[in-house]
């Protein structure tokens, strides 16, 4: 328990020394003043307090314990996670995990478009989930009948990739899928040129550019035929020079 | 990080102990609270109602001091105390059981500061000087007769609210609670030099916001 010091007293040297510091004369009348108000601060009464504070406190732990511990219980895992051993641990198995899943082999196969398919559920499921369709599945895919391919266009994003190249292929493959639908979407684009120029160039890379703008030449779509022109072009100067490439 | 540093980690977010601090090694038999926390420790909650009832008076001392308000402090008493009970484990007993807990009491009051904010710490204020049903004398006036009055009481608590918070929390537990040097550096997390630098520059802001009560307390002590 701590006891009040009622006793005024001279300041402490190391107060003394600070004061002697900042004031260069050590100035009496500040220390005078900084000992009177020690004192007053040393006498200040106890302050009031409900009488009962410690009773209201176990109450409230009580009332704490009784709870679930859902949350605490959450932090207690994740501290525990959180140890050097036991996170090692669990990245090793992470990455075996994320191995095991990426494997060519254990590619889903709900996720590719199996030719002579006619169940339509199936296929839009397909479309839904997969990053992306690869152009060989693609281009089997357009050699069947409409079965497995839908008619309509749905739009949908981009997978999550950090390559610039992948999204042009998906965007590639939308375009085969469905080039009127494709010119529809190009319509709101507001850097259109830009983009169907790097489309072509990125068709002209992968070597299937004269492919694609077969398939787009059936639309009537205004926007079709710039495809096809584009294309064209960008399969004209690949095969004269490869060095020549269109720039995107 | 080992010990008291942790300890003092887990408690609240103020700098690691310096080294010279932490060498000083603490007997845990010294520790008045030894027996009491080894029966809390070991799952008996009576001995942990009888460690709230020693030490509820300091904490909310410090916390009164610290906050300003009595409906203030008592809140962060409580939480103080549930931080206590809950994260009790974490005590190792490398200081004694009240440095620490001074040290979630600071921790508690610095929290419920920064989560007041400005406006409701004016609100507790102007409440306090209400409550006190005194105006402020504006006169001179003798301490010796005054300390123990509600005037007194209300510009000093003024004057330390007016402080940031870690001068104040450095002159309380020093000039107010007559914690030593060495404990403050311990709760504080900061060298002992540091600990008489705050001090030394939160007299000298309490000066000059208490000018007229220490000016003719000086002036009147005089022969």
């Amino acid at each position: 328990m701590t006891v009040p010091r009622l006793d005024p007293k001279p300041l402490e040297p190391w107060a003394l020394e600070l004061l002697r510091q900042e004031f260069a004369d050590g100035d009496p009348q500040t220390q005078a003043e900084l000992a009177r108000l020690v004192a007053v601060l040393r006498s200040l009464p106890e302050p009031p307090a409900t009488p009962d504070l410690a009773r209201e406190i176990l109450a409230r732990i009580a009332a704490d314990g009784s709870r679930p511990r859902v949350v605490y219980g959450a932090f207690g895992a994740l501290r525990r996670l959180a140890r050097p051993e036991v996170a090692g641990l669990l990245a090793a198995g992470l990455a075996a995990l994320f191995a095991a899943v990426l494997a060519p082999e254990s590619t889903p196969s709900s996720l590719r478009v199996v030719p002579g398919a006619t169940d339509e559920g199936l296929a839009m499921h397909a479309r839904r989930r997969a990053p992306l369709i690869r152009p060989q599945y693609v281009t089997a895919a357009l050699a069947q009948p409409a079965a497995v391919v839908a008619p309509r266009f749905r739009p949908e994003r981009a997978p999550i990739d950090d390559s610039i190249d992948s999204r042009l292929d998906h965007q590639l493959n939308q375009l085969m899928l469905d080039p009127t639908a494709f010119a529809e979407r190009l319509e709101q684009l507001a850097q259109r040129d830009q983009f169907i120029a790097r489309l072509a160039a990125r068709a002209a890379e992968r070597g299937d550019a004269a492919e694609i703008a077969f398939r787009v030449r059936d639309s009537q779509h205004p926007l079709a035929r710039q495809l096809v022109d584009r294309l064209l072009r960008a399969t004209l100067v690949a095969s004269v020079s490869p060095s020549l490439t269109p720039p995107r | 990080m080992h010990g008291l540093s942790a300890e003092i980690a887990d408690a609240g977010p103020v700098g690691a102990v310096p080294d010279r601090i932490r060498a000083e090694a603490f007997r845990p038999s010294e520790d008045p609270d030894a027996d009491l926390i080894d029966r809390w420790q070991g799952g008996d909650q009576d001995a942990f109602a009888r460690l709230v009832r020693s030490h509820e008076r300091n904490v909310f001392r410090l916390l009164y001091r610290m906050l300003g308000s009595r409906e203030e402090a008592e809140d962060a008493a409580q939480e103080a105390f549930l931080s206590l009970h809950r994260h009790g484990h974490r005590f190792r007993r490398e200081s004694r059981f009240s440095t620490f807990l001074y040290r979630v009491a600071a921790n508690a009051a610095l929290n419920r500061r920064r989560s007041l904010g400005r406006a409701r710490a004016r609100e507790i204020e102007l409440a306090q000087r209400h409550a006190s049903g005194a105006q402020i004398h504006a006169a001179p006036r003798n301490p010796e007769d005054a300390t123990h009055g509600v005037e007194i009481q209300v510009r000093v608590q003024e004057a330390l609210q007016q402080l940031p918070d870690e001068l104040r929390v450095a002159v309380v537990l020093y000039d107010i609670e007559g914690q030593s040097y060495k404990d403050i550096a311990e709760i504080l997390g900061i060298p002992e030099g540091t600990v008489k630098s705050r001090i030394h520059r939160a007299r000298l802001g309490l000066r000059e916001r208490l000018k007229e009560l220490v000016q003719s307390s000086s002036t009147g002590d005089k022969p």
